[in-house]
Order: C-alpha cells, then structure tokens, then sequence
C-alpha cells in the first residue's frame, strides 16, 4: 500500500477553515459572555454625548413607552425625549437571559415605530434623526439610541461590553 | 473609514501617498498593504482578522489547486472545497438573519439565534477572491506564489469596501509591475475629486429629498411627490455609488493601477439589456464569467437560456441583500430581460431612442422602489401612488414645493447623468498643452473645495452601497 506523504499545504488549508469555525465561535460567544453593570455603560455612553434634549427615564417611563418591566431585567439605563418635539432616547437593557431578548427587541422596534409615525409628514429632522436610529443586541445587553452622536454612544456601548 | 470623511482625505491618505512614493521598488506594495489594513480596521477592528483567516485560507487554497492542475479530479475537489468554505462564511454572516427569519416564519418553532454584525465588503472581496481561485483551476492565471502580492490584491483599500470587484485576472501583472506618472497621479487626482463632488455635493443633497418624501405618511403623498422620491432615490444611487467607484479609480491610479470602468451613464441606455451594460460593470462581468457562461449562457435550448437567467438575477438580488424585496428586485430584472431577450427587443428597435430611454427609465425606477423600499407590500403600496392609487391627489403643494426648490439640482443631475457635460468640458478646455493642465487644477481645486465646506458642515454621510 502507498505510504501518504506529509502534506503541508492540506494540513494548512484545513486547520484555516478549523480557525474560521473557532473565530466565528469566539465572536458569537463574546455576544453572550460579558457581565458589565448598565451602570458602567451608562457612564461610558455619556461621556461621548450629553444629555440635551433628553432626561433620565423612570421605571414607569420604561412600562409606559416600552411596555416592559425594570424589575424583570438585570438593569436599565433609559433616556427619553425631554419635549414632545424632541426625538433623543437612550435604551439599554440587560437582560437576565436570552429568552427575554426577542420581548425586548419587539418593545424597541414597537417604541420606534410609534415615533416614526408621529413625526412622518412634518418633522423632518426627527424622522432623519429616527431612520438613523441604532439598535443592537450584543449578549445579555439590548440597545437603542436616536441621537445625532449615535454612532459615538453606539461604539461607547460596544466597548464597554 | 470613508474616502469622503477630513481624517482620509487629510491624515491617512497623504501619509500613505508620501510613504508609497517614498519607499522603493517592492516596498511600495508592502505600503500599501499595511495602509489597506490599517483602513478596514479603522472601521471593522475585529472582522480585519476575518481577512485575514480569508487571505491565508484562499492563499493556500489557490497553491493546492495549482499543484493539483494536472489531476483534474483532485483540482476540481480542491476548487468546490474552496468555494464551499467561501461561500459558507459570505452565507453565515450575510445570510444568517435572513434564513432564520423565513424558517421561524413557517415553522411551528422558532429558532433562536444572535445575528452579527456584517463586515463591511465582505460580498466584494469574497467575489474578487473567488475570481483569483476559479482562474487558477481555469488555468487563465498563474498561481499567486507570492503571499504579500496575493494579501494586496485581496485587501487593497481604494476598491476594498465597495468595489469595483477586479478580478485577479486584470490586475494580476500590475501586482508585479506598474508604472507611476505625474500624468497618471493627475488623471487619478481628477477622477478622485469628480467622484468625492458627485458623492458629497450631489448624491447627498439630493438624498435629502429622498428622505423627506419616504418620511411622509402614505396617505400624504401625491403622485408627483411619489415620483419626485423615487427620482430623488434614482440620482443618489446613481452618483453614489458611481462616486464611490470614480473615487476607487481615481485612487488606484494614484497608485498606479488601472481598475476598471464601473459605471457608463446608465441612465442613457435604451434598453435594460444595455442598462445591465452600464451600471455596477463589475458585478455583471464577475457573474457573466462566473456563473451564467459555466451554466451554458444562451448557447443552450430557450427554457435552459431562460432558467440560466433567472439563476443570475436571482443570485444578483440576493448578493445585494438579504431580504424578500432584493430577491424581487433580482426576478424583476430576469424576467424584463427576459422579455426583452425573446419579446420586445425587435419591437424596441423600430422606436425612437427618446422613447426607448423614457421605457427603460421608468423599469429602472420601478426598480429602485423595490431596492429601496422596507418590504415587498411598502414597495407595492408606493409603485401605486406613483401610478394614483391611495395618492393624495395628483399634483399638491408638497411636491411642487419639492421640483421647484430644487429645480437647479434636478437640472444639473439630469445633465450629469449624461455624458455631454463632460465631453464639453473637455472640448471647452482643449486638447493638451499647459493651459488643459491649468484649467484643470483651478475647476478642479474649486470642486474640491466646495466639497470639503460641505463636508466640515454635514454630518450624514453614508455610502449606500456599503451595506451590501
């Protein structure tokens, strides 16, 4: 029988595909590993941005606008809109697992939604500032922001986790 | 990191220019390597090492099938393997939300999943690397031997997140050697700044009015508001992406490479055929040479013609996104090109080209309302008002307002999209000698200039195409 030669190259071609499948496992499991206080989020998010046009939410803020409850999660960090012509809103939600992820994510998409439609035909900025709305969900943690500086508050959010 | 943002166009670019031009020889190739990495990770900090996974892997991949060329089978096993593992991490992060979404909406039980972000121009270098390794096994290329030449070739940044997709095939001798000229550099400089001014003076103005319209309510917008944003949307693709790609030439020729043309006044064709000739070249090449022509072309019976159509434009519409509304857009293109292929084109050709430019026009789009819109029952809803169904009246204030505040733009967009004004500024300044050169640094110092006013001021800055 013919002996088989050492065969670099296969050896290299098949452990880079052992490496895509163990990079793509990292990146998916760091979507469900860090365990970050919101708090420490919150500090991060506002130290790129301030808080013009916003105030800090209250639990019943939460369940009026959202429809969900603070107790049943881990943590909540909410900015809303401080005049009816302001469209500015901070969310993050820690979840305490992922099933709650799909209740959160519906209340978010629900929430802008509602606001697209109450400024559709007239606010132009608004509804600029609320197509350009990021949401996100990375791990344990589910995240809004409508904010000129979203894209600063979103990579604050990213790095903090 | 975008071409039409202050740190490029001010930071990274000149220091990478003052490297290229300083540095010798092979050297040049190793700047703009590390500057191609340095630019994707900029943005994308942890998918640069999905890249690089990606370079090592098609590198080795491309030496196999090579050392395999003379056993056909072996190679052909090398290649499919190749093209599988491509394939499957382009699927999982561009398609993963997509499959599971449309399983979890017939199943009985739903599949939980996290979908990640996607890396930007990932479609465009896995199409270019694809290019690289079906060559290698059609034996239409030698092997690339050398890792550092292969890695620029993948990563290169002025065509790296947004095209055009060069197939290894056109640029493989340039990798080895090419030749760097004032002429060149000024040629390239030129094309750069046309592309950042149709970007950043045209494309995002004009996407305001793009943005005011899809923001009113449905039952708020009159049929000529309903065409105005859907022509709004027409233009600001059109010099968006085309930007872009004038930008990637321009840039390359700076470094003195010669990518190919990717655009050439779509909006002028009298058919859709000739339109597909037009728009985004690069992306019907690659799928003309790579998937249409191996499934036989049209050199086979009507209906294998006619399925190997629909396999393009389907795969067309999904390598734009992954949603229902850019499979439609894909068949919506099969079928009209279809139909012109078997039906229309003997009827087409007796007309007048003004009437051949105003049909091909309106399926183009049509077409757009089915790649801009949310959902399939959005883009029905909105190609109804167009037509007067649900409309808010034909003409009204709104979109009166809307024509003649912009009158000058839509002019100028208009004429842009031809190739008139360039041919008479060309013919205006003349043929060479000192006085082309010095008009051609003061039109194009003031464009420039313009765009970086805008750009200082403006914050909105997306390139559509980068999400594809």
């Amino acid at each position: 029988m013919k002996k088989r030669k050492f065969d670099l190259i296969n050896i290299l071609k098949y452990a880079m595909v052992v490496v895509f499948i163990a990079y793509i496992a990292l990146l998916v499991s760091q979507e469900n590993t860090d365990d970050v206080p919101v708090k420490t989020i919150s500090q991060n998010m506002l130290k790129v941005t301030n808080t013009d046009g916003m105030s800090q939410g209250t639990t019943q803020d939460l369940k009026k606008y959202y429809g969900l409850n603070a107790n049943d999660y881990d943590g909540v960090m909410l900015y809303i809109p401080d005049d009816v012509m302001s469209v500015n809103e901070i969310l993050v939600v820690k979840l305490k697992n992922q099933e709650q992820a799909n209740e959160v994510e519906q209340a978010v998409k629900k929430r802008l939604k509602t606001q697209k439609s109450s400024f559709e035909g007239y606010g132009v900025n608004q509804t600029k500032l609320l197509n350009s709305a990021i949401t996100e969900t990375k791990g344990n943690y589910v995240m809004m922001v409508i904010s000129e500086d979203a894209e600063k508050i979103f990579e604050a959010f990213k790095n903090s986790i | 990191m975008v071409f039409s943002s202050i740190v490029f166009l001010f930071t990274f670019l000149p220091i990478v220019l003052i490297l290229y031009y300083i540095i010798p020889g092979r050297g040049k190739n190793i700047v703009l390597l590390l500057g191609s990495l340095l630019f994707y990770a900029w943005g994308e900090p942890v998918y640069i090492f999905l890249m690089i996974f990606s370079i090592f892997f098609n590198y080795i991949s491309g030496l196999d099938i090579a050392r395999n060329l003379k056993n056909r089978r072996a190679a052909k096993r090398s290649l499919v393997f190749n093209i599988v593992v491509n394939l499957a991490v382009l699927g999982f992060f561009k398609y993963e939300g997509f499959v599971l979404d449309s399983l979890n909406s017939v199943l009985p039980v739903k599949i939980s999943y996290h979908e990640l972000p996607l890396p930007i121009g990932i479609s465009f270098y896995t199409f270019q690397i694809l290019s690289y390794i079906i060559d290698v096994y059609r034996k239409n290329v030698k092997v690339q031997n050398n890792f550092l030449d292969f890695a620029l070739y993948v990563s290169m940044f002025p065509q790296l997140i947004a095209g055009p997709i060069v197939k290894y095939a056109d640029i493989e001798k340039q990798l080895h050697f090419r030749r760097e000229s004032w002429s060149k550099f000024g040629d390239g400089a030129m094309s750069f700044i046309r592309g950042l001014a149709k970007k950043v003076l045209l494309a995002n103005t004009i996407g305001m009015v793009f943005t005011e319209v899809s923001s009113m309510a449905s039952g708020e917008v009159s049929v000529l508001t309903a065409w105005l944003g859907c022509a709004a949307y027409t233009f600001q693709i059109y010099f968006d992406f085309s930007g872009y790609s004038d930008m990637a030439v321009g840039l390359g020729k700076m470094f003195g490479f010669e990518f190919p043309r990717n655009f050439n006044y779509p909006y002028i064709s009298k058919s859709i055929t000739e339109f597909w000739r037009r728009w985004h070249i690069s992306l019907s090449t690659w799928f003309r040479e790579y998937v249409y022509i191996p499934l036989g072309g049209n050199r086979v019976s009507t209906w294998k013609h006619i399925r190997n159509l629909l396999v393009v434009w389907l795969l067309t519409g999904l390598w734009h996104g992954a949603a229902w509304n850019f499979v439609a857009w894909g068949i919506y293109y099969g079928i009209i090109l279809i139909v012109e292929k078997y039906l229309l084109t003997p009827v087409l050709e007796k007309m007048p080209g003004i009437i051949r430019r105003i049909y091909s026009l309106l399926i183009i789009m049509i077409g757009w309302v089915l790649f801009f819109s949310p959902s399939l029952g959005s883009a029905l809803k909105y190609v109804g008002t167009m037509f007067g169904a649900g409309a808010h009246g034909i003409v009204d204030r709104e979109g009166i307002y809307l024509l003649m505040t912009n009158l000058a733009l839509w002019i100028i967009l208009i004429l842009g999209s031809t190739p008139g004004v360039h041919k008479r500024y060309e013919k205006f300044i003349g043929r060479k000698g000192q006085k082309k050169i010095a008009a051609n640094c003061v039109v194009y110092a003031v464009i420039f200039i313009l765009c970086i006013a805008y750009l200082v001021t403006e914050t909105y800055n997306p390139f559509l195409y980068f999400r594809f």
